[in-house]
């Protein structure tokens, strides 16, 4: 046992039945649901919440993802939200006292062709005008960052050049919930783990707590910070989502002794590739064409992929799938995020972050945070269920696996 | 591997499809017209379970058919018309 | 290696028809046309001058250039489905459609196990390289 695990042991987890009632109840101890909960108790001082888990802390989406930290978006509000997530996360482990093994490496987004050069250089400006650091950079630059590139692309998909968005990180997935749990669970937070919520409460129109498997629970707020399964339970409310659910799947293989320093991905070709701190080369897609609930992976994907990355980085072919793993995404209509009020009094829901939520967590959690407590966050105000009747949709053709 | 009944061509890998989407059904609850615009322009039902949707066998026959689908499992049921 | 000759593909010249599905079942076909029926509502008429469907006033009859095809021996055929086919071969007379090695390709099978291989034009030389 390491001195990490040893730390969580200490941690003071609830055992026995939630308390009655609590401030704040937050439905999914994901990394967005435990962010939310850490930064109302710390910023806010707000710590009689409650954060409820079907399962273990982690178990779903935070857990099942690509652990790319990026902010190179596509329309000016996605990048400012996400530069700001980008730096809470730079500053995350000063903050929390955990080691999340962030580490920055610098994002490279291929163009193969001028069509798609131009939404490079576009990107490019874009994030600088929005405090993104992202240049455009041409075939020798991204061979000096990333030696192991086939610049011809197998004579099908050559580079035409790149923008290289320069704070680009990962971090492991399981640390960053942890270290949100941890440092919401020492400020008083309750987490409930294994109680899954079977239905909200209602007065009226009002969402006044949630049943669960340990019996009711009222609340002031109820949050949901449910993945995949959020039409479950907005439909509870009778709130209507623009949310689809898709099976987004990724794989490692095993270490490659050779450093692969930098993210990089192809806008044509629709994969990316990162290297874990074990060596092991991280390979995802884009998510499952078809809506669906299963988790499962496919020999397809996996052919599909790893032709994409081999095309791209021909050394790939040498290595073998160690690992694959899938999770199923709440993808929203325009591919924003969907944050805030959700038309239900004493209802607020976090969704909609599809194959981009990981990245969000610090910001995400901020910002829900700062508006249960104050009741205005404007960061994230144009990410609001509403802005689908206000004719505002937030249209972005940058996010992962979506075009 | 998944498989998909194309009712012209028979069972086909899935790659061989696109998918396009369920039937969109907005709620007789909406009454508001606009309101019913906005549902059926963005909002989904998004099962989690049997659905009714349509597909297309663009490596076969390129047609459009309908098919009904488990979306927890992902199995294809047998329509009954 | 294959043990058959990979099969040899020219352009072919025809028709494409697009008509209601009674009426094409219908339809007196000029002797010697070869039909390939794509969907009920869709055929490729080969071999013949320009076919009418007088069954249905509104049908579509326009010169199709876009398959080429091949013709294909039962050895051929069994080869193809062994290596190049992911789903179950049909027994003919029909047409088999679906991905052939990866390409949207048709097969219609004959009685004795031959066939003709039709693929899209721009599509065929992918096929011929991943068959040969």
């Amino acid at each position: 046992m390491n001195e990490f695990v040893e730390t969580l042991l200490d941690l003071p987890w609830q055992v026995g039945d939630p308390k009655p009632a609590y401030d704040v109840v937050i439905i999914g101890a994901g990394g967005h649901g435990l962010a939310t909960a850490y930064y109302l108790a710390t910023r806010h001082g707000i710590t009689n919440v409650c954060v409820l888990d079907s399962n273990f802390i982690g178990s779903g989406n935070s857990g099942r993802n690509t652990t790319i930290i990026r902010s190179n978006y596509g329309i000016p509000e996605s990048v400012a939200f996400y530069q700001h997530s980008l730096e809470m996360y730079q500053r995350l482990e000063d903050e929390t006292g955990c080691w999340i093994m962030h580490s920055q490496k610098g994002q490279i987004w291929l163009a193969h062709s001028v069509s798609t050069a131009r939404t490079e250089q576009t990107r490019a400006l874009m994030n600088q005008a929005m405090g993104a650091k992202t240049d455009y950079i041409g075939p020798k630059e991204i061979k000096d960052l990333c030696p192991q590139i086939d610049l011809s692309g197998g004579g099908r998909y050559p580079v035409h050049g790149a923008s290289y968005h320069h704070e680009g990180a990962t971090a492991r997935h399981d640390r960053v919930v942890w270290a949100y749990a941890q440092g919401a669970l020492r400020a008083g937070v309750h987490v409930h783990q294994h109680t899954p919520v079977t239905g909200l409460l209602m007065d009226g129109d009002r969402v006044t707590g949630v049943q669960t498997s340990k019996g009711n629970i009222s609340a002031g707020t109820v949050i949901s910070a449910v993945g995949g399964n959020v039409t479950t339970v907005a439909n509870w409310a009778g709130v209507r989502l623009p949310i689809r659910t898709h099976a987004l799947q990724a794989f490692v293989t095993n270490a490659h002794a050779q450093e692969f320093a930098p993210i990089v991905s192809s806008n044509d070709l629709v994969f990316y590739v990162s290297q874990t701190p074990r060596g092991q080369m991280l390979i995802g897609a884009e998510y499952d064409r078809f809506a669906s609930y299963r988790q499962a992976t496919s020999f397809a994907y996996l052919q599909a992929c790893s032709k994409k990355s081999i095309t791209m980085f021909p050394f790939l072919s040498k290595l073998r799938i160690m690992r694959s793993w899938t999770g199923i995404c709440d993808v929203s209509t325009d591919f924003s995020p969907i944050m805030g009020d959700t038309g239900v009094p004493g209802f607020m829901i976090s969704t909609g972050w599809g194959t981009w939520g990981f990245k969000a967590i610090p910001a995400g959690g901020e910002q829900l945070a700062q508006l249960v407590a104050t009741g205005s966050a404007p960061l994230i105000e144009p990410f609001g269920l509403d802005r689908f009747a206000k004719e505002a949709a937030m249209a972005d053709p940058s996010s992962a696996g979506t075009r | 591997m998944l498989w998909v009944e194309c009712p012209n061509c028979g069972s086909r890998p899935f790659e061989e499809y696109r998918y396009g989407n369920v039937f969109p059904v907005t709620p007789d609850t909406i009454t508001d017209a606009d309101a019913r615009n906005v549902d059926y322009a963005w909002m989904q039902d998004n099962i989690a379970g049997v659905t009714l949707e349509r597909w297309f066998h663009e490596s076969g026959c390129r047609r459009w058919f309908t098919a009904k689908r488990d979306t927890t499992s992902d199995e294809f049921l047998p329509l009954d018309d | 290696m294959p043990a058959c000759e990979p099969p040899r593909f020219e352009g072919l010249v025809g028709w494409r028809i697009i008509a209601d599905p009674s009426a094409l079942d219908a339809a007196p076909w000029p002797a010697g046309s070869h039909v390939v029926r794509i969907s009920p509502d869709d055929a490729f008429v080969i071999g013949a001058a320009e076919p009418g469907v007088p069954g249905d006033e509104h049908a579509i009859v326009t010169p199709e250039l876009g398959f080429a095809g091949a013709a294909v021996s039962a050895e051929q055929v069994a080869d193809i489905a062994l290596h190049h086919i992911e789903w179950q071969m049909p027994t003919g007379p029909c047409v088999a459609q679906g991905q052939i090695a990866g390409v949207p390709s048709k097969l219609v099978l004959h009685a004795d196990g031959s066939a003709l291989l039709l693929v899209a034009c721009a599509a065929r030389h992918e096929l011929e390289d991943r068959l040969g």
